[in-house]
């Protein structure tokens, strides 16, 4: 029995060193150069990819109920104005220009009185969410879409 | 790096410094115009009592005047009006806005007065015109005129 053990032992051996010697003649295939690179620069685009259209979504969503705010307010804010002495003021101040001078203070005075202030300030930062928000979706969008032509986001082939 | 850091700090510093000014700067005029608006609403709304035949002591006639409607109709502007003529007095006349809040408006030697093309005075003035005032308030609650325009009732038709 013993016997029989060392003989398949050595067989064993013998096996082991023949693949070595014969895989040490096979050359290492080696990847491509850049190879790696392009795997990770395509993961990361495809992960910017994905955070481009939540962020799409999100921008294209917020903006769409912005606007319907600032076009109720907008209703609003015209009401009230039709309503105040805004237009009134301005149409006699156009009439007779020449006594602004003279009378500028309780002109000033009277305009801003005049005007529905606290809805005028509500529409106003609503317009500026609404146009910021406009701005940060063109500005990613230029940042993924350079002007000459390439996409940074295509995957290397 | 280290100096770029520095100038950066100081350069936040002082943006948040002339903030601070210019927030205090708002607050500050908005309290001065606050209390001018406030106290012409209290002298206009003691003597708005005497005028629609109210008793000194009745209810509601207090050092404010009678319990007027403001936070739903809005404090009187001090510095102009704007609304139909509905009385004349020796010194003005009586001006009562879309609103329904009528206001004194006093004619001095100052005041410059316009009625269609022309220079216009008191005699001028006739019940039901339409007239827009800038002007200034007394200690009476009363609106001293600068510059009156008056459109002729008749051609408002």
């Amino acid at each position: 029995m013993n016997q029989i053990d060392a003989v398949e032992r050595k067989k064993d051996e013998y096996m082991a060193e023949s693949l070595e010697k014969a895989l040490a003649k096979i050359p290492a295939k080696l990847p491509p150069p850049g190879m790696y690179g392009r795997i990770r620069s395509g993961i990361d685009a495809e992960i910017q990819l994905r955070s481009l259209r939540r962020k799409a979504f999100g921008f294209a969503s917020g903006f769409v109920v912005l606007t319907a705010v600032v076009a109720v307010f907008w209703s609003v804010l015209a009401q009230e104005l039709a309503q105040s002495a805004f237009f009134d003021y301005l149409k006699v101040l156009w009439m007779d220009r020449d006594v602004v001078a003279a009378n500028w203070s309780s002109i000033g005075s009277s305009l801003l009185e005049s005007l529905p202030v606290v809805n005028l300030m509500v529409w106003l930062l609503f317009s500026f969410f609404g146009i910021g928000l406009v701005w940060i979706l063109v500005q990613t969008w230029s940042k993924t879409h350079p002007h000459n032509g390439s996409n940074h986001l295509a995957i290397y082939t | 790096m280290e100096s770029s850091k520095k100038s950066k700090i100081i350069w936040g510093i002082l943006m948040a410094i002339l903030t601070l000014v210019i927030l205090l700067a708002v607050y500050q005029i908005g309290t001065i115009i606050g209390f001018r608006q406030a106290r012409f609403a209290c002298q206009w709304g003691e003597k708005y009592g005497i005028m629609i035949g109210m008793p000194l002591h009745a209810p509601g006639s207090g050092p404010g005047g009678p319990m007027f409607d403001f936070p739903r109709r809005g404090i009187p502007s001090p510095n102009g009006a704007n609304g139909i003529v509905v009385s004349i007095t020796g010194r003005g006349f009586v001006v009562k806005g879309d609103d329904g809040i009528e206001k004194t408006v006093i004619i001095s030697s100052s005041t410059q007065m316009r009625k269609g093309g022309s220079d216009a005075r008191l005699i001028d003035v006739l019940p039901e015109d339409r007239v827009v005032i800038f002007g200034a308030p007394d200690d009476a609650g009363e609106i001293v005129a600068g510059f009156i325009r008056v459109f002729d009732h008749n051609l408002m038709k």
